[in-house]
């Protein structure tokens, strides 16, 4: 049996655009979308995708299945990643989805992997680049009642099981479960690769199926703003600092010292 | 009377020519069969100009009479007249073997006799040539020519040639005693040379049969060696000026992506895999590429000490093609069809090598010096599109880069501004149809930090004069020149139909760019895409408007300047003049030439997508060209085109620890801004202050 | 939400000792507690650790409940849940705390999930409000602040590395000390840890590093550098450079920061003798802080900066080694 893969990613908007270009709205509880600030897949789920292909160069008749959740948009995201050699999409759209938190978008997500069916290893991003909480990978793993393995920086498939080495603050773990299982991927994994243009050209064939709520059995209220575990009860702009703040002091030493104690002050150190 | 008009001779003309013909014969026929293969390209048009060229290039020898390699100059024209001038005599040779009242000498009479003191004249130069080449490649042995065996046979044999037409001349003289012999004047000597010597007639006869031979099978021998050595360029110069690039030099050709689409399964590649996917002209190229180096000596790489050398890429080129030829031994079933290493004939890529395709920075410098006509770059930048396109292989850097653009839409990553910023304060409108000038900010101009101030300095003064003009803001989208120049030409083709469609829907019809590389864009390639637009770049405009008193520049620049040419603007867009108009207008400042300025600019260090691929090895080419305008002792050197004034501010603090000591980089709208004291619809101080060491101007790391 | 009372910390064991990101997350846990008068519980999971109890005490805990079993010497996800189900089945708290560490990053939105709920990562400050936990956390990179709120309960939550401030150790404090058997099943632990490898010395990825010291042409030698290096070391972080430094091969290129370089974004940049040009900057500017030392008032780095030394590196560096290995001690 082809090992089968399923690869979960996320539409962002650009994490590197200017500072400047940042804006919330506080009123709406949400980030208002500039002009000129491009969509991009988030960068620890295009190295799921990466990795996911990893697996695919050395068993070669592994199956990859992208699945992203969000507005028609999120398309571009499935796409890139079939360009880059996974072999099908699934686009879970539906206004009804809008606004969740974690919880509802592990929700749906396990739902369309159910849906999906028969699969072996379940790839996430650590966290996505938006909101940066961590939790959906895991949670997925948790409402299907899978292993899971966190943080990864390589992962292999080998007689049944997912081999994955796990990074720690000082140093990794390698760290071995039964298939199916559900990894998480982080930056230490590389880069993912740049697709040939033939793939690209490829990838515009590729089927891309597209589901409601209704496709998976869910109604609005256990989903989006309705099935939230979490609520959002403020989202704000810290105000930034610009001033720089120059050490005093009669010495170097002073200066050092006062640094140091202002690091301290700060929490950064 | 020839020594073959009777037996035995007859026979052995015959033989020579039927043998040596036909071995000649079978090699082109064998060579050919790859340009058969090749990619289809027309090379039909513009043919007025074709045949100027053909005689001004290759009869005139026009670019031999440049001064920086004179002394080749002059023993090639010597040779290339010679060889020209005395076919006359081989072809006279020939007939008359075959019968006397065929010889040209009997046909064209007293014509030929007017032409025989000009062809003893050439065997005198001939030789004088070869002597001089000799010379060169005894005692002075310049880098860039390649000595070696084959050189040195291509001489001897020419030589020889020399000295068997003017014996046999002679004593053909000697023998005959006919009354104009003392037109060839030369050979006319050497034989009152036997007369003094008192040489018998037997012995005359016998040494013009060997002489009158030997010429003719060295002539032979010499025809069929040809293609089997690096001097083959004799057989195909001619072709290779005639059907020379008619574009500007900078414009690369597009591929028909879905086409290739069609054709992946039958192996169809969108770049250049195996070397029948080159088109017959640049396999014309390889053949012809005769190793004088003088693409070698001026490739800003190769000077820098990088891998790159585009005499190499020729020869890599000519390589793969021979080895991709079925040979001679295939052709009698001695070996196989196309001979093989590993199981497979070499690639280009093999052959070229992985660094030197990508250290090209597309300066265009080797193609301006080459004498034969080659396009270095193009072939080139084919093999760096199979690298990106069909095998995603890239420098790290490049990758990022490319990336950058397909989900940015701009290269500058890590920037702090957005399109708009540039324009705050600025009395900029959108473009909406009714303004004369779409001005084109560019990625650079509007994102990168040391760019912007040029932007603005250029908006206050077209302000200031009155220019109509709008912009696209927000709306502006990548142009696609680095994505073009790193090789993904998928990419490029995206921008390019985007930008294009972004411009005819608001009716664009003048582009005003300060980027010579939008510029080349715009104008020579756009319409590759239905993209047809008025193109000016802003030292073109800012010339005009200072000649027509609409800006006036008063306040004193006092500075000495020395301006540094962009390769596009300058050798591939001809744009010289212009920024020297403008920077000329300020009072009170000196203008400096550096020697390589103008046609021969050395290139900056950032073409070729080079502005985000770190160099391989060797010095940094924006170190280097920065010593030479340090060298000059000016304090300002001036640039027009945002990627060469980033590589100034980076080389010359690198070069230049004491900031109070060193050079300052400013375009020449800054300087004319200053000049004009700029008011636009505000009395804004000018963007640049050239009296101290100014915060806008960036200094490095 | 009737039943549960109480604020469980998940407290973690480092070498033999408590973690110290335990005692800043015990620290907000009594903050919370005092306001909301409900108590304070730690669980301690581990083979052999039933000792490290009464610390946990000493630094805030009311209840410490203990599951010590042998097949928890090392976490595993499995393991770790099932004994917290346990405890929680137990303790029944209003709200579970823990570290933001490679535990808490990995186990805790399983454990919210499992329980019903959901968990806010990473955050900076947890209070209560009206009753309720409200916990804040970054996000956007660092570019906005959330504010949540829990619908369910427990509330689930991650705290920050150095965010809270532990409370003063009282080795006088009372508490009480409840075992619970974990009762594990070894085949239901499915995730095993195979092997372990602790990070060569060459130190972390640049853009993996949460400090980052980087060093410019004012350097001026490689042998200057050795200063970053110890600063670096000193505080768990990589060293970087500008291209200039780098092109005069006082540092390899895979150090270049820049626009043709590295992209990083650590939470403290070090930007020591280098002017900031915006080649640099550009590979820098997602740093939550950076520090600029140089000796040129004038430098553009400092317009980038949140702090800043005007000095000759070389002067301030050993005073401020010295005082960041006291600050990390």
């Amino acid at each position: 049996m082809p090992l089968h893969i399923i690869a979960c990613v996320k539409q962002v908007p650009d994490p590197e655009a200017p500072a400047s270009a940042f804006k919330v709205d506080e009123a709406a509880k949400k980030v208002t979308p500039a002009a000129g600030v491009a969509s991009v897949v988030s960068q620890f789920d295009a190295l799921a995708v990466e990795a996911a292909l990893r697996v695919k160069d050395v068993a070669s008749d592994a199956k990859i299945t992208i699945v992203s959740m969000g507005p028609a948009a999120a398309r571009d995201a499935i796409k890139h990643s079939l360009a880059m050699g996974a072999d099908e999409g699934v686009l879970l759209t539906d206004n009804a989805f809008e606004n969740g938190d974690s919880y509802t978008t592990a929700l749906v997500l396990s739902k369309a992997i159910q849906k999906i069916g028969d699969f072996d290893l379940l790839l996430f991003g650590r966290q996505a680049t938006d909101w940066d909480a961590g939790v959906v990978g895991s949670g997925v793993a948790e409402i299907l009642g899978l292993p899971s393995v966190s943080i990864a920086k390589a992962v292999a498939v080998q007689d049944g099981k997912v081999v994955v080495e796990r990074v720690l603050m000082e140093g990794y773990d390698t760290v071995e479960a039964p298939l199916p299982c559900a990894v998480t991927i982080s930056n230490e994994l590389g880069e993912p690769r740049y697709p040939k243009l033939q793939q690209i050209m490829q990838a515009a064939r590729k089927q891309v199926s597209v589901w409601s709520a209704a496709d998976l059995g869910l109604d609005a209220s256990q989903v989006g703003a309705q099935g939230v575990r979490l609520n959002l009860e403020r989202l704000y702009q810290p105000v930034s600092e610009v001033e720089c703040e120059v050490m005093e002091g009669e010495t170097p030493d002073e200066k050092a010292q006062k640094l140091a104690q202002r690091l301290r002050e700060e929490k950064i150190i | 009377m020839a020594p073959a008009n009777e037996f035995p001779g007859n026979i052995f003309f015959y033989l020579v020519i039927l043998g040596f013909g036909a071995f000649f014969a079978l090699t082109v026929i064998m060579r050919l069969i790859p340009f058969v293969q090749g990619k289809r390209v027309s090379r039909l048009d513009h043919l007025p100009a074709r045949v100027r060229d053909f005689f001004l290039i290759m009869l005139a020898q026009s670019r031999f009479f440049r001064r920086k390699y004179w002394y080749s100059g002059i023993l090639h024209v010597f040779i290339f007249w010679g060889f020209m001038v005395l076919l006359i005599r081989s072809l006279n040779l020939l007939l008359d073997g075959v019968s006397a009242d065929l010889s040209l000498q009997h046909l064209l009479g007293d014509v030929y006799t007017a032409w025989r003191p000009v062809m003893d004249l050439f065997n005198v130069l001939v030789m004088v040539g070869v002597g001089m080449a000799a010379f060169q490649r005894i005692f002075i042995k310049p880098e860039r020519i390649t000595i070696n065996r084959d050189a040195w046979t291509i001489l001897s044999l020419i030589f020889l040639l020399m000295v068997t037409d003017v014996l046999g001349n002679s004593l053909e003289i000697f023998r005959e005693r006919g009354d104009k012999d003392y037109f060839s004047f030369f050979a006319f000597g050497v034989a009152n040379l036997w007369d003094t010597v008192g040489l018998g007639r037997g012995t005359a006869e016998a040494a013009h049969t060997v002489f009158w031979f030997s010429h003719l099978v060295i002539l032979f021998a010499f025809l069929d060696y040809l293609p089997y050595s690096k001097h083959s360029h004799v057989l195909t110069v001619a072709f290779n000026v005639f059907f020379r690039n008619s574009e500007p030099t900078g414009v690369l050709q597009p591929i028909d992506i879905e086409g290739i689409m069609e054709r992946a399964e039958e192996g169809a590649t969108f770049g250049v895999a195996k070397v029948t996917d080159f088109s017959w002209k640049q396999m014309l190229d390889f053949l012809t590429c005769t190793e004088c180096g003088r693409c070698q000596s001026n490739c800003p790489a190769f000077l820098t000490g990088k891998e790159l050398s585009p005499k190499a890429i020729q020869h890599a080129g000519r390589v793969a093609l021979l080895a991709n030829t079925p040979t001679m031994g295939s052709i009698l079933r001695l070996s196989p069809a196309v001979p093989r290493t590993n199981g497979e004939p070499p690639r280009p890529i093999d052959t070229m090598g992985f660094e030197s395709i990508w250290d090209c920075v597309t300066c265009g410098s080797c193609q301006y010096w080459c004498p034969v006509m080659i396009e270095h770059v193009p072939t080139i930048m084919d093999v760096r599109r199979f690298l990106v396109m069909d095998e995603a292989q890239m420098p790290e850097t490049a990758q990022a880069a490319l990336m950058q653009i397909e989900q940015r839409g701009h290269p500058w990553r890590g920037t702090t501004f957005t399109r708009g910023d540039w324009m705050e304060g600025l009395e900029v409108g959108l473009f909406d149809g009714s303004q004369e000038y779409l001005l084109w900010v560019g990625c650079s101009g509007a994102l990168s930090e040391r760019n912007v101030p040029i932007t603005q300095a250029l908006a206050k003064l077209l302000i200031q004069a009155g220019v109509s003009f709008g912009v696209l803001g927000d709306e502006e989208p990548c142009c696609g020149d680095p994505a073009r120049r790193l090789g993904n030409e998928y990419l490029f083709q995206m921008q390019a139909q985007q930008a294009i469609e972004v411009m005819n829907v608001k009716g664009v019809k003048k582009i005003l760019t300060a980027c010579p590389h939008g510029y080349n864009i715009f104008r020579n390639e756009y319409r590759q895409f239905g993209g047809n637009f008025v193109v000016v770049h802003h030292s073109e405009l800012l010339a005009q408007l200072v000649q027509e008193g609409k800006l006036r520049p008063r306040e004193g620049v006092e500075q000495t300047i020395v301006y540094h040419d962009s390769c596009y603007l300058a050798r591939h867009n001809d744009i010289i003049g212009a920024p020297r108009r403008v920077l000329a207008s300020l009072p009170k400042a000196r203008l400096v030439e550096m020697e390589r300025s103008g046609m021969t600019t050395f290139c900056c260090g950032a073409g070729g997508g080079h502005m985000w691929v770190e160099e391989s090895k060797g010095e940094h080419i924006n170190n280097a060209r920065t010593k030479e305008a340090m060298a000059t002792g000016a304090g300002v050197v001036a640039t027009a085109c945002p990627f060469c004034i980033q590589m100034f501010e980076d080389g010359i603090p690198a070069l230049e620890p004491d900031e109070e000591k060193r050079m300052r980089a400013l375009d020449i709208a800054e300087l004319l801004e200053v000049a004009v004291a700029a008011r636009g619809k505000e009395a804004a101080a000018p963007t640049s202050d050239l009296s101290a060491a100014g915060e806008e101007v960036s200094a490095g790391p | 939400m009737s039943n549960s009372s109480g604020i469980l910390v998940i407290a973690e064991v480092s070498g033999n000792a408590v973690a110290s990101i335990s005692t800043e997350v015990l620290g907000a846990a009594r903050r919370l507690a005092d306001q909301t008068g409900q108590p304070v519980q730690a669980a301690l999971l581990g083979s052999g650790v039933e000792g490290l109890a009464k610390d946990l005490i000493a630094f805030g805990a009311d209840q410490v409940y203990v599951v010590d079993d042998p097949l928890l010497a090392k976490y595993s996800t499995d393991g770790y849940l099932a004994a917290l189900e346990k405890v929680n089945a137990q303790a029944s708290p209003a709200v579970i705390l823990a570290g933001q560490t490679d535990m808490g990053r990995d186990l805790i939105p399983r454990l919210a999930f499992r329980l019903g709920s959901s968990a806010a990562m990473d955050c900076l400050s947890v209070t209560a409000q009206d009753g309720k936990l409200v916990a804040e956390r970054p996000c956007y990179g660092g570019n906005a602040r959330a504010v949540n709120s829990f619908k369910m309960s427990p509330a689930v939550a991650t705290i920050r590395s150095k965010a809270q401030d532990p409370l003063e150790r009282n080795d006088s404090r009372q508490g009480q000390v409840v075992k619970v058997d974990a009762g594990l099943d070894a085949a239901a632990i499915r995730d095993k840890v195979t092997a372990h490898q602790e990070v060569a010395e060459e130190g972390i990825r640049l853009e993996d590093a949460e400090v980052v010291v980087a060093g410019g042409r004012g350097i001026g030698s490689a042998e200057g550098f050795a200063a970053l290096e110890e600063l670096a070391k000193a505080l768990g972080g990589a060293v970087g450079a500008t291209r200039a430094a780098c092109d005069s091969g006082w540092r390899p290129v895979a150090e270049q920061i820049g626009l043709t370089g590295k992209i990083v974004g650590p939470t403290l940049y070090f930007a020591i003798g280098l002017s900031g040009s915006s080649q640099h900057m550009a590979g820098c500017s997602g740093s939550k802080n950076i520090i600029a030392i140089n000796k040129d008032p004038e430098a553009i780095v400092f317009k980038a900066s949140r702090f800043g030394i005007v000095e000759d590196y070389k002067k301030v560096m050993p005073a401020l080694l010295e005082a960041c290995k006291k600050l990390k001690a």
